[in-house]
C-alpha cells in the first residue's frame, strides 16, 4: 500500500462520521499489525478482490458504535443487531467509497460481522496490514488495511 | 420471437437436447479440459451448454440467464463493462476475428465464487474465447469456450515470483557478501531491535502533545541503523537510512505533527520490516558459504588498517581536511577473532566521528598554531584487563562550552555544580544523549547519536570505554574489551 492509498482510507473513514454525524473522528498514528490480537467489541469485515487483494476490517467498542446508532437512528436505545449491522455498515461504506475512487478495477465483498472478543482476525503477515487507530467522541476504533500491493 | 436455439435447432441437429453429436462435442471438449455454452444475439446463454461450463460460470442453472448478469460478483465492473461492449462488437459481421479475439477482455481472468451468504469461498482463473456462429452473412449467435487455467496460472505466478525474488536475492547478496556472517547477524539483530522499538512507539504513542518526541525516538532507531549499517558498508540499509532521517528530518520541522504527518514514517518502517526478513533468510542461507570461504588471518588484519585508512583518507578529503593516520602500535593481529568485527566498528565509529566533529579545518589549524595535518593515532595492546584499544586525534571536542551552556539553561540546578566540574564530569556530559544545539541540531544530535552507538555497542561486547580530552588540544578514547580465557 502506498502513503496516496492509507490518506485516501484515512480521509474515507474520517468523513462517514463527519457526514453521518456531523462530528469529525481523529485518527491516530497509523502502525504496523504485528501477532498481538486486535479486536474490539464488533468487527465489520470486507473481501478485497481484483486488482488488490485482501480485506479491511473496522473494529469498534460497543461504546462508540452506540452512540453512532444514537445519533443517526435518533433513539435513545441500539439493539445489539443494530451495532452489528453498523459494524457492517461502516466497512462497506469505506469500501464503497474506495472502490468509488479507485474506479471499478476492484470487487468488495457483502460485509460480515465479528460479534464479541475473538481470539483475532487473521491478515496475512506478507504484506504486513496496517492499522489506522481513530477516536470518535473519545470511543476507540481502528481501521485495519491487509491489501496487496 | 425466435431464439438462436430454435433456429439452431432447426437446421443443425447438433444442438438438439442430448443426441449423441451434443455429447460427443461435450466429451471431446470435457477431454480438452474446455466448456462451452451458447449466446444469442441478447447475449442470454443457451443451450446446449456443457458440465464444465456451469462448473467454471459457478452457476446450477445458467441457461436463460444474460451472460454479463452472471459475470456479477465475480468478475470487476470494469471486466463486465469491456466484456459488454466486446460481445456487442462480435455481433458485427465486418470485424475480422483476429482482432476480436485481441481485445477479448475475458481472454484470462479470475472468477471469485461466493457461497450462500455472499462471501467469496475460492476463486479460479477462466480462459474465455469466443467463436461467431455466421448463418448467411450475419452473426446469429457466439460459441463461448472456457477453460479452468488456475493451475497454469498459479504456476506461472510462482515462476515469475521466483524469478523477481532470486533476481533481488542477487542484489541483497552482492550488497552482503562483503561482511562476515556473524557481523551480518548481529547488524540484523540490532536492526530488529530498533525496528521494534520504532513499531512499539508507533503503537503507544501518547498524546498529539506527545508526537515530537516519537519522532525523536524513531530518529535514533533509524540513526543507529543506519550508523551499523555505514560501519559495515551495507550500502542499501545505509542509503535508506539517509533517506529515512531526511523524511523524519522535514517532519520535525512542523510545529506540531499530526497524525498524518506518520503516514510516509509508517511506509518506510513497512519496506524496512520486508527488506530486513529478506535478508534474514539470504543471511541464513549463506552463512555457511561465508564460514568456509573465510579470507585468512593475516589477510584479514592487513584488510583492518587498509579500510581505515581508506575510510580516514576519502572522509577527510571529502570534507576537506588533511589527517594522516599513525598505526605503529596497532597490531591487528592481537586481536581476537570473536572481537575482530567489533573492534573494526570502534574503529571506524570514532575515526569517522573525530573526521566529522573533532578535527577541524587547516585553516582553522593553522590559526591554532596546530599543524595543518591533523593525525589520527590507533593502537592496541593486549593486558591482563583485556584488550586495549585506543584511538586518539590532536583535533578539538565537539563544542564543550556550548553544550555545558546548552546543559545549564534545560538544568539550572546544575549551576552551582559547574565550578566543581571536572574532566569526567563533562566528559558525561558530552556523551549524555540528547546533547542537541537548535543551531547546529544535526550535527550535534549526529555526534551525540554516534557516541551513544559506541556506547551501546561497547557494553554489548562486555567492554568499557574511558575517554581523555581537552577541549582544544585531543581526545584520547580507550576501549577495553574482555579477553577469552
Amino acid at each position: 500500500m502506498t502513503e496516496t492509498d492509507l490518506h485516501f482510507f484515512i480521509d474515507s473513514t474520517m468523513s462517514y462520521f463527519e457526514e453521518t454525524t456531523g462530528e469529525a473522528a481523529q485518527p491516530g498514528i497509523p502502525f504496523l499489525k504485528g501477532r498481538d490480537p486486535l479486536v474490539r467489541d464488533f468487527s465489520g469485515i470486507i473481501g478485497i478482490s481484483g486488482q488488490r487483494k485482501g480485506c479491511i476490517y473496522i473494529t469498534a467498542s460497543r461504546a462508540l458504535l452506540n452512540q453512532l446508532a444514537q445519533c443517526i437512528l435518533n433513539r435513545p436505545t441500539i439493539s445489539r443487531e443494530e451495532m452489528k449491522d453498523l459494524a457492517g455498515e461502516i466497512a462497506n461504506t469505506i469500501a464503497g467509497n474506495v472502490r468509488e475512487a479507485y474506479g471499478s478495477t476492484f470487487m468488495i465483498s457483502v460485509p460480515v460481522v465479528v460479534e464479541g472478543r475473538a481470539k483475532d482476525i487473521v491478515v496475512p503477515q506478507e504484506p504486513p496490514a496496517f492499522v489506522i487507530p481513530f477516536t470518535w467522541r473519545d470511543c476507540e476504533a481502528s481501521l485495519v488495511l491487509s491489501l496487496t500491493p | 420471437m425466435k431464439t438462436l436455439s430454435d433456429s439452431l435447432s432447426n437446421d443443425q441437429p447438433a444442438f438438439e437436447e442430448p443426441s449423441i453429436h451434443s455429447l460427443f462435442l461435450e466429451g471431446v471438449l470435457e477431454h480438452a479440459g474446455e466448456g462451452y455454452f451458447l449466446l444469442d444475439s441478447a447475449l442470454v446463454v443457451q443451450n446446449p451448454l456443457s458440465r464444465s461450463a456451469m462448473r467454471c460460470l459457478g452457476e446450477e442453472n445458467p441457461v436463460g440467464r444474460p451472460f454479463l448478469k452472471i459475470l456479477e460478483n465475480k468478475v470487476t465492473g470494469e471486466i463486465i463493462e469491456r466484456s459488454r461492449e466486446y460481445l456487442t462488437l462480435l455481433f458485427d459481421p465486418d470485424l475480422d476475428e483476429e482482432t476480436l479475439g485481441e481485445i477479448n477482455p475475458l481472454a484470462e481472468s479470475e472468477f471469485c465464487y461466493e457461497n450462500k451468504r455472499g462471501l467469496w469461498e475460492e476463486s479460479s482463473q477462466l480462459r474465455f474465447s469466443f467463436d461467431r456462429l455466421f448463418e448467411d452473412g450475419q452473426v446469429r449467435g457466439i460459441l463461448g469456450r472456457v477453460r479452468d487455467v488456475s493451475h497454469e496460472h498459479e504456476l506461472q505466478k510462482r515462476l515469475n515470483s521466483t524469478e523477481h525474488q532470486v533476481r533481488q536475492q542477487m542484489e541483497w547478496l552482492v550488497n552482503i557478501l562483503h561482511v562476515e556472517s556473524s557481523a551480518l547477524r548481529e547488524f540484523l539483530a540490532g536492526a530488529e531491535r530498533e525496528l521494534q522499538n520504532i513499531e512499539e512507539r508507533l503503537r503507544t504513542p501518547g498524546k498529539p502533545g506527545e508526537y515530537p518526541q516519537v519522532l525523536e525516538d524513531i530518529y535514533r532507531s533509524v540513526y543507529i541503523i543506519r550508523g551499523n549499517a555505514a560501519l559495515m558498508d551495507l550500502s542499501f540499509f545505509t542509503e535508506f537510512g539517509h533517506q529515512f532521517l531526511n523524511l523524519i528530518a522535514d517532519i520535525r520541522q512542523k510545529t506540531a505533527p499530526g497524525a498524518h504527518d506518520f503516514i510516509p514514517v509508517v511506509v518506510r518502517v513497512k519496506e524496512l520490516r520486508s527488506t530486513l526478513t529478506e535478508v534474514e533468510n539470504i543471511v541464513r542461507r549463506v552463512s555457511r558459504f561465508h564460514e568456509r570461504f573465510r579470507a585468512k588471518r593475516s589477510y584479514e588484519s592487513e584488510l583492518l588498517v587498509h579500510s581505515i585508512r581508506l575510510l580516514v583518507n576519502s572522509l577527510g578529503s571529502e570534507l576537506g581536511k588533511q589527517v594522516q593516520l599513525v598505526h605503529d602500535d596497532f597490531d591487528p593481529m592481537s586481536i581476537p577473532f570473536y572481537h575482530r568485527q567489533a573492534v573494526k566498528e570502534f574503529l571506524y565509529l570514532l575515526a569517522r566521528n573525530a573526521l566529522y566533529y573533532g578535527i577541524e579545518f587547516p585553516e582553522e589549524r593553522k590559526e591554532q598554531q596546530k599543524p595543518a595535518v591533523a593525525t589520527i593515532e590507533i593502537a592496541s595492546k593486549v593486558t591482563p584487563d583485556g584488550l586495549n584499544l585506543r584511538l586518539r586525534h590532536d583535533g578539538r571536542v565537539l563544542k564543550i562550552e556550548r553544550l555545558i551552556e546548552k546543559m545549564l539553561v534545560q538544568y539550572p540546578q546544575l549551576k552551582e555544580e559547574k565550578a566543581g566540574w571536572n574532566d569526567a564530569d563533562i566528559s558525561r556530559l558530552i556523551f549524555t544523549p540528547g546533547m542537541v544545539d537548535e543551531e547546529e541540531r544535526d550535527l550535534i544530535a549526529g555526534y551525540s547519536l554516534d557516541i551513544e552507538l559506541l556506547r551501546k555497542r561497547v557494553q554489548s561486547s562486555g567492554g568499557r570505554m574511558k575517554i581523555t580530552f581537552t577541549s582544544k588540544a585531543f581526545c584520547d578514547v580507550i576501549i577495553t574489551l574482555p579477553l577469552r580465557k
